[in-house]
């Protein structure tokens, strides 16, 4: 028997880009060279839990997500996705079984309010995944599954809405539609890609609690993908922290938060903007810019800003430790450099 | 420095006008920091616009006053305006470091606005515009690059560089974080905040974003469907927050150093700004609105300058 209720599990995953180059380093026989989109992931994602992935842009979370639903082909590494009994293995999965499995693996879109087609009401909305899949059955058996998608995100009564277009549809009926029409399909894999960055503040909760409450309604596991850790603070069970393509920390959201072990997530944190003046904390401002993801610095990738780098960390490349079961850091000086539990927040002084 | 008088800034539209900026008032001294936030739509960039007249052509001023050092420029001439324009207010435009002419060096492009608006030699603005680049944070030896070349937040430090040019006194900052990661915005905010103590500058942040607010700003004024609905210096603002939506705002964003729960949500939609509704803007959304709340709020000030519109305060 299984322990933990995987539906998804990455091992190793590698994305890499060929870079084009010219004609002359082609007869010169330079170096083929690679942008390290991901370079060496794995985690798994649990049934009806938040696992979110976090990190400034260009650290690899969108090529994850858009690897894992096959968008893009994987260099090396494996993904498998487990329905009950049934493990595919996406990464060397054929055609037809990629077919098979697209339902069950849904993305909710960043901008709701454009991905509606606008001459669409929202029965065809709806229909279209269900047509598109060939899933659903009769055509009583379709109109059951629209009718309780839609009661589901809270369009009630559902009959009412299903005539209406995307004009006659308040901004957040719009993304309740968008929502419901990636639940249609009962997906046992959600991946969100920043759901609410476009969304004005005072909304956002109204959004995000919808998709909560569906992956609780569901069990489906979800994937949020964000560069904001007050979001994956307020909705995620489990936080991955990625930098430059690689997992530097990950574990309970409470642990990474509160009791971050790795520099990296450390600075993060101290700068999550915090809509209080008074709260007095140091702030660690990390210097420069992510690497190029073509030239990754050898050793480990954060020791070019990182505030406790030492020789070591120019030419070694640190692994994966766990500090607790469930938490992980990449780092080479976690110990002895943060090795009590903090108990005040990380970065807020005590002496303020 | 600045007083913002019952300013009314409409947009032709059809059928009558978007009161876009509906009777705001602002005020702001020498080397203060004031936040105007709000949501999409709620009238703060256009209000900010309105400052140095430069709205699009289907904007106009329809009253009020923008008193300047005690000059209107509501009313003054396109000639003196020029003149105050960058020389003593600039603005970093939303969006505009994607806006850098991608086939000039930067430094040419930092010294485009003092040939402008000084009697300069292009040596001598090319030299100001060499400094100007190493007093933003970034490497002298990147003057001669491309904006190709550098990244979002380098970009933004060379918007801010051009507004600097010509030593304004007040800097008009609009969204200037708002698409930067995490890092690169608050390297972007310790820049602008050491810039306003060197320079003794006034600033106006313009943001959605009330924790940025939070962080860099002595006074906020909070925007609703084109009203000013609450206006005082951030500590008491963020402490007791006196309108009910600037609470519900406060208390829509999540705190990593709160609970771990989902925010509170305001219900409802803002307020279609071609028909508002006649008395408070916010009332179809505020979970206080009564009867009374059909009549346009008394403006009144409590604790001796904090500034609130709402019947129920």
């Amino acid at each position: 028997m299984k322990l933990l209720d995987d539906v998804l599990e990455l091992k190793d995953l590698r994305v890499w880009f060929p870079v084009r180059s010219g004609i002359l380093a082609g007869l010169l026989r330079k170096e083929a060279k690679f942008v390290h989109a991901v370079d060496g992931i794995s985690f798994d994602v649990r049934r009806g839990e938040v696992f979110c992935l976090v990190g400034e842009s260009g650290c690899g979370k969108t090529t994850t997500a858009r690897c894992i639903l096959r968008l893009i082909d994987p260099t090396s590494g494996t993904i498998k996705l487990i329905e009950g009994d049934r493990t595919t293995e996406l990464s060397s999965a054929t055609k037809p079984e990629i077919k098979r499995l697209r339902p069950k693996m849904q993305l909710i879109f960043q901008d709701p309010y454009e991905s509606l087609d606008p001459k669409m009401h929202v029965l065809d909305q709806l229909s279209e995944p269900l047509r598109v899949n060939k899933i659903g059955g009769s055509r009583k058996e379709k109109m059951g599954r629209i009718l309780s998608a839609l009661s589901n995100v809270g369009l009630i009564p559902p009959e009412t809405f299903l005539y209406r277009y995307p004009h006659e549809l308040s901004g957040g009926q719009r993304q309740r539609v968008g929502i419901a029409s990636s639940m249609v399909l009962d997906p046992i894999l959600l991946i969100a890609d920043e759901p609410v960055s476009m969304i004005d503040v005072s909304m956002r909760s109204e959004i995000l609690g919808i998709m909560l409450d569906i992956k609780t309604r569901s069990q489906a596991a979800f994937v949020l993908i964000t560069h904001d850790f007050s979001l994956a603070w307020a909705v995620g069970d489990r936080i991955a922290v990625m930098y430059s393509g690689r997992i530097v920390e990950m574990g309970p959201a409470f642990d990474v938060i509160r009791e971050p072990r790795h520099p990296y997530t450390r600075a993060l944190v101290s700068v999550v903007p915090v809509p209080d003046p008074t709260l007095q904390r140091k702030r660690i401002v990390l210097r420069g810019e992510v690497p190029d993801p073509v030239d990754v610095p050898a050793g480990c990738r954060f020791h070019p800003r990182c505030p406790i780098a030492k020789e070591r960390c120019k030419t070694e490349d640190p692994e994966i430790q766990n500090v607790t079961a469930e938490h992980q850091v990449a780092c080479h000086f976690w110990q002895e450099a943060f090795p009590e539990k903090n108990t005040e927040p990380a970065g807020v002084s005590t002496n303020a | 420095m600045l007083d913002v008088n019952n300013l009314k800034t409409f947009y032709r539209a059809d059928g009558g006008y978007v009161k876009a900026v509906d009777d705001v008032d602002l005020h702001l001294d020498e080397g203060e920091a004031l936040g105007l936030a709000g949501e999409s739509g709620c009238g703060k960039t256009t209000a900010a616009l309105s400052i140095v007249r430069l709205l699009p052509s289907n904007a106009s001023i329809m009253g009020g006053e923008v008193l300047y050092k005690g000059q209107d420029i509501v009313k003054m001439s396109d000639r003196k305006l020029r003149r105050i324009r960058w020389k003593e207010i600039s603005i970093v435009f939303q969006g505009a470091m994607n806006a850098l002419n991608p086939v000039k060096r930067i430094v040419d492009q930092i010294a485009e606005p003092i040939l402008l608006h000084e009697e300069v030699s292009k040596e001598d603005a090319l030299q100001r515009a060499r400094k100007l680049v190493e007093f933003v944070g970034i490497d002298k030896a990147r003057a001669k690059d491309y904006p190709h070349e550098f990244s979002g937040g380098m970009r933004q430090r060379v918007m801010i560089a051009m507004a600097l040019a010509c030593s304004p006194r007040l800097v008009i900052l609009d969204e200037p974080t708002t698409a930067l990661d995490v890092m690169t915005k608050t390297q972007i905010q310790e820049l602008v905040k050491d810039l306003q103590k060197r320079l003794t500058l006034s600033t106006i942040l313009i943001t959605h974003d009330l924790s940025v607010i939070a962080e860099t700003c002595d006074k906020v004024a909070i925007m609703y469907g084109g009203k000013l609905v609450e206006y005082a210096d951030v500590v008491s603002t963020f402490e007791k927050p006196l309108h009910p939506y600037t609470s519900g705002l406060i208390r829509a964003f999540p705190n990593i150093y709160g609970s771990r729960e989902l925010p509170l949500s305001i219900p409802g939609s803002p307020p279609d700004l071609l028909h508002p509704p006649d008395g408070c803007r916010f009332a179809p959304r505020c979970s206080m609105a009564d009867k009374e709340c059909s009549e346009p709020p008394p403006a009144k000030i409590v604790n001796g300058n904090h500034y609130v519109a709402c019947w129920k305060q």
